[in-house]
């Protein structure tokens, strides 16, 4: 997956369940379409390369893409005049059903499944480590073993650091989260000890009663 | 006074001491959307149905619709606080209530937090909401009275302990009256009772908690309140809260009534929730598992077998109809699910028949024996003959001259409504009821004028209570009727006639009926 995706998915903030579910779809049809594993690697690399090279760079064309103003058939003639020698025939093909099908607006939420997809296939997960401090090279690489381990997967894993934890680690495989933060430790901490305080009195009011001083 | 920081400090640092250091693991999703007590959740892919959820702000919710792509989830509090973009957490846990004898005397919200302003629940015992009722094995048949004071419920279609019995009428009949009625009558019963309130007004619910109070009844009651203003999630799990909180008693062998005022408006709730969460609307727009919201809710009053104890819960559910319309969607799927109803007829009410009860269509399906022998033996023909004397009164209003017999069965029958009338918050005993019934089912009270049969029973329970406490002990000693405990409550009934002034036979001749 190329770092262009990535940050384009990040900061699209937008979602919509109902997009996702046709997208994966899509994705999985063009994906299956295309054959053995090499070929589903070069098609989800095309796919990204449309991201990164014309949709991020060409914002218009994106406009065209989802505009109901515009025909299908004039998407595809689109595609074909900007596409036909750069892009294999079976990705072409690809965009010219989604466009057929007038679902080029969610062009991007398909790129995005397929990639998600392939990685499913290709048993990788991505992990997103978030760090008090930088820790050394042989570190990281000992936490990344962890948790292919832990994890029965290949981890693509992105660093972020974040002061904030004080100390410690929170890691983020899809929706499961490891927190053995600091910060969080702390709070754990402070929860219990209002809880547990807060419990004596109830239990015990007199003993954390004393008269004022007259 | 003021807090001594020691006895905290110390507190603190025990707990510090014992503080351990361990990894959170968490499924986490975001909100997708909020609004109206729900969310969408994108992600939490292990989290199951009915599950717990918590938010960034810590506001809880139930993972109440798993869908492919999101899960949906009803919120229990304040929703206005939760952000699109939120992160939820699963908890691994299911919905829990407090439970015990602290909640006794208390008002507390669905999930148990207190209303009353008196202090937080002391205690570390908890119920989960939702539970599978008891199966087969785990009951016994129903046969021990729960005695309501109500004389007309207690002689026609009288409640066992772990019965159903659904009071159903339209509004204004005194639906709420009898379900107080049969809770302030366990003030000697050790029954202990749970009030759940849905979707009430406030105010009202704050009359049945005070007169509650008025007569000692909340010494053994629970008040659960989710009033006409709480988001419909906590209208919709309010009665599975006070029913959880009831099991705490049927679990350890003790006995516990449980009224839900009402059923109709939970329903309401529920087919709000469900159409938010985009449920497929059916009859009457509820979704289609509205039977099994009730079904599974009843289903876990029951009495359990002696091996487990022996407890019980007794239900009153309360539907509202609308303008006497008993075949909706859910006054008839409540029907089907309880062991009997209690219809009140806005007609008769207005009558003056208080309670309003209709004898011909109300049922008690676990019947005689939920009544003690007495009572089964005054009261064994009262629900026919009654249901008869409505066909006959019916047919007298024409005018028509009718022969002595069916002119003595309408007369037996004024007398008995009368004497079956019974004034609000007032519970009878079940000795004191058996006596009266006695009276008027032998014919005692066929020369007495209709309009004085309410004097003559007070003055008579009070004659009983005060000149034959041997006759009114024996009766309440051998619970049964043999001829010659027949033969000294007759003779007493003779005696009292004879003191009770206005009652000589010059006065009852020229009286009219």
């Amino acid at each position: 997956m190329s770092d262009g995706v990535t940050q384009h998915s990040a900061s699209e903030t937008v979602f919509d369940v109902d997009v996702e579910k046709l997208a994966r779809v899509y994705a999985q049809a063009g994906l299956n379409a295309a054959g053995d594993p090499q070929a589903q690697q070069a098609l989800v690399d095309e796919l990204n390369a449309v991201v990164s090279e014309v949709l991020s760079k060409f914002a218009d064309i994106e406009k065209v893409f989802s505009s109901v103003l515009v025909s299908n058939d004039d998407k595809v003639g689109i595609l074909d005049r900007v596409f036909a020698n750069s892009l294999s025939v079976t990705a072409l093909n690809f965009l010219k059903v989604i466009a057929k099908h007038g679902r080029l607006g969610e062009l991007r939420q398909i790129i995005r499944s397929a990639n998600a997809l392939w990685q499913v296939r290709l048993n990788e997960v991505s992990v997103r480590l978030e760090l008090a401090h930088t820790i050394d090279e042989a570190l990281q690489q000992e936490m990344i073993g962890l948790l292919a381990k832990k994890l029965k997967a290949t981890p693509l894993v992105t660093v972020v650091i974040n002061p904030d934890l004080i100390g410690g680690f929170i890691v983020r495989a899809g929706d499961r989260v490891l927190d053995a933060s600091t910060r969080s430790n702390l709070e754990r901490a402070r929860q219990a000890m209002i809880a547990k305080a807060i419990e004596a009195i109830q239990q015990r009011p007199q003993t954390f009663l004393q008269e004022m001083a007259t | 006074m003021k807090f001594n920081s020691d006895e905290i400090a110390s507190v603190i640092q025990k707990e510090i001491e014992q503080f351990s250091t361990q990894i959170d693991v968490r499924d986490v999703g975001r909100v997708l959307e909020v609004g109206d007590g729900i969310a969408q959740v994108y992600g939490l892919a292990n989290v199951m149905s009915g599950e717990m959820v918590e938010f960034e702000s810590g506001v809880t919710g139930l993972a109440f619709n798993l869908e492919e792509n999101s899960v949906g989830v009803i919120i229990l509090g304040d929703y206005l606080h939760i952000n699109e973009g939120e992160e939820v957490r699963s908890t691994g846990k299911l919905l829990s209530v407090p439970v015990g004898d602290e909640l006794l005397g208390r008002v507390v919200d669905p999930l148990g937090n207190p209303l009353d302003g008196k202090g937080p629940i002391v205690t570390h015992k908890r119920r989960p909401v939702e539970v599978i009722a008891a199966g087969v094995s785990e009951r016994q048949p129903v046969g021990e009275p729960l005695q309501t004071g109500v004389k007309a419920i207690d002689a026609m279609t009288p409640i066992g302990r772990g019965q159903r019995e659904l009071i159903i009428g339209d509004r204004k009949t005194g639906k709420t009256a009898i379900a107080i009625d049969a809770i302030i009558n366990q003030h000697d019963s050790g029954v202990k009772c749970f009030y759940v309130a849905i979707g009430q007004k406030e105010s009202t619910v704050a009359g049945v908690i005070e007169k509650l109070r008025e007569t000692g009844a909340m010494d053994y009651t629970t008040v659960i309140v989710s009033g006409a203003s709480t988001p419909a999630p906590l209208q919709y799990i309010a009665p599975y809260s006070g029913t959880a909180m009831a099991e705490e008693y049927m679990f350890n062998g003790g006995h516990a009534l449980v009224v839900y005022d009402d059923l109709s408006k939970q329903a309401v709730a529920y087919r709000e929730l469900s159409l938010l969460m985009r449920r497929p609307p059916g009859r009457e727009a509820f979704p289609g598992d509205v039977f099994y919201c009730h079904s599974r809710l009843l289903e876990r009053s029951s009495k359990l077998s002696a091996a487990l104890g022996g407890g019980s819960i007794t239900s009153l559910p309360i539907i509202e109809t609308l303008e006497g319309e008993v075949s909706a969607y859910i006054p008839t799927n409540v029907i089907s699910i309880t062991d009997g109803q209690i219809y009140l007829q806005p007609d008769l009410f207005f009558a003056g028949v208080k309670p309003a009860m209709n004898a011909g269509i109300s049922v008690s399906r676990v019947g005689g024996a939920a009544q003690i022998k007495a009572m089964k033996k005054v009261a064994g023909g009262l629900r026919l003959d009654l249901a008869s004397f409505r066909e006959l009164a019916a047919f007298a209003q024409l005018g028509t001259e009718l022969d002595p017999a069916t002119q003595a069965r309408l007369d037996r029958g004024y007398r008995m409504v009368e004497l079956l009338k019974q004034g609000q918050y007032r519970p009878l005993n079940v000795v004191d009821q058996v006596l009266v019934i006695f009276a008027g089912t032998r014919g005692y009270l066929d020369k007495l004028p209709v309009e004085r049969v309410q004097e003559w029973e007070e003055k008579f329970l009070t004659f009983m209570s005060d000149q034959k406490p041997e006759v009114r002990d024996e009766l309440a000693e051998k619970k049964d009727l043999d001829d010659a405990l027949m033969a000294k409550i007759g003779a007493a009934i003779e005696e009292f006639g004879t003191q009770f002034v206005g009652s000589n036979a010059a006065e009852v001749e020229t009286a009219t009926v």
